[in-house]
């Protein structure tokens, strides 16, 4: 349920930047990706390149890939539902399939898939609210972009508290500094990426050995 | 970056490639073993590169000196490691951003 007010919130700037309704719906359809759909809205307001956009949408859906991983053998009892399942994954559903329980592998992913459903029901159901809800506030308000800097902030809080480590953070940091110091601010984000996940696979490895 | 359908498209293709990689590529063997702290560590890494990211366009050296933004990304922190519900979260760090953009300009 959790998806519903995230949805009306989207859907609200969604329709607040000036989009039609039936756009922010397809976005929760086909995209499915909160922090990609705020970033979509946030693209056109920046102005920001093609090539650009890209590279840090790939980036901002890394972690799914992630997640994938860890529901490989949770997923491989499915089978043409399979696509779907692979295709919701999303933060909330992530957390939500990794703390249950469920060993029957038959009766599991009928339990997946309708959560999965349910989820995303929430979602664009949310969405088309928001959005009739944004139509009809005709005023539009500065300062809703940063709604885009608190999902990550959220997201990345999220994960350090799963991780229970603040090295990434203090990475980030540290690499984001000493880019814009010396890297035109273009190429920070690609660099520091790299830079980090060395230095983080670095440490992790010399962990495992101590 | 104009056609909004064509983004639509670009963003849906990228959202689901990702979801679908490791399932292409582990769909018989197992995941490396060298993968696993990559898996924990590097998702937390990119968003808080991502945050950075989003403040670029803030000018440090200019009154406000970045304070709404700083402000709001710690009134997020805090909110959401108190009560973990994102929406609240989102909306009030991102209120406190505008209360504070209006008062300070």
């Amino acid at each position: 349920m959790g998806y519903v007010p995230l949805g009306i919130a989207f859907g609200f700037v969604a329709a607040q930047a000036g989009h039609p309704w039936w756009y922010a719906v397809a976005m929760s359809t086909f995209v499915y990706s909160g922090a990609t759909q705020f970033f979509i809205l946030g693209l056109s307001a920046a102005g920001m390149s093609m090539a650009t956009a890209i590279v840090m949408a790939c980036l901002l859906n890394l972690r799914h890939s992630f997640y994938g991983l860890s529901l490989l053998t949770k997923f491989s009892g499915s089978r043409w539902t399979k696509p779907y399942l692979i295709f919701a994954i999303t933060d909330e559903t992530f957390a939500l399939l990794t703390t249950i329980d469920e060993p029957d592998p038959s009766t599991r992913t009928r339990l997946y898939v309708t959560i999965s459903i349910l989820d995303q029901l929430y979602w664009v159901a949310g969405t088309l609210i928001g959005a009739r809800l944004g139509t009809a506030v005709p005023v539009a308000i500065a300062g809703i972009e940063f709604s885009l800097t608190a999902l990550f902030v959220v997201l990345a809080v999220e994960n350090t508290e799963r991780i229970r480590s603040l090295v990434p953070l203090a990475v980030a940091l540290g690499t984001t500094v000493v880019g814009h110091l010396i890297l035109p601010s273009s190429a920070v984000l690609s660099v520091s990426i790299a830079l980090g996940a060395g230095m983080l696979l670095l440490l992790a490895r010399h962990t495992d050995h101590a | 970056m104009r056609d909004p359908l064509l983004v639509l498209a670009v963003m849906a293709s990228i959202a689901f490639t990702s979801r679908l990689l490791p399932f292409l590529f582990f769909s018989r063997s197992h995941p490396p073993r060298w993968l696993a702290p990559v898996e924990t560590v590097l998702p937390p890494l990119v968003l808080w590169l991502l945050v950075f990211y989003s403040l670029n366009g803030i000018a440090w050296r200019t009154a406000p000196y970045g304070v709404p933004a700083l402000a709001g990304v710690a009134i997020v922190v805090l909110v959401h490691r108190w009560k973990h519900n994102a929406l609240l979260s989102i909306v009030s760090g991102t209120a406190a951003y505008m209360v504070l953009t209006r008062l300070l300009a």
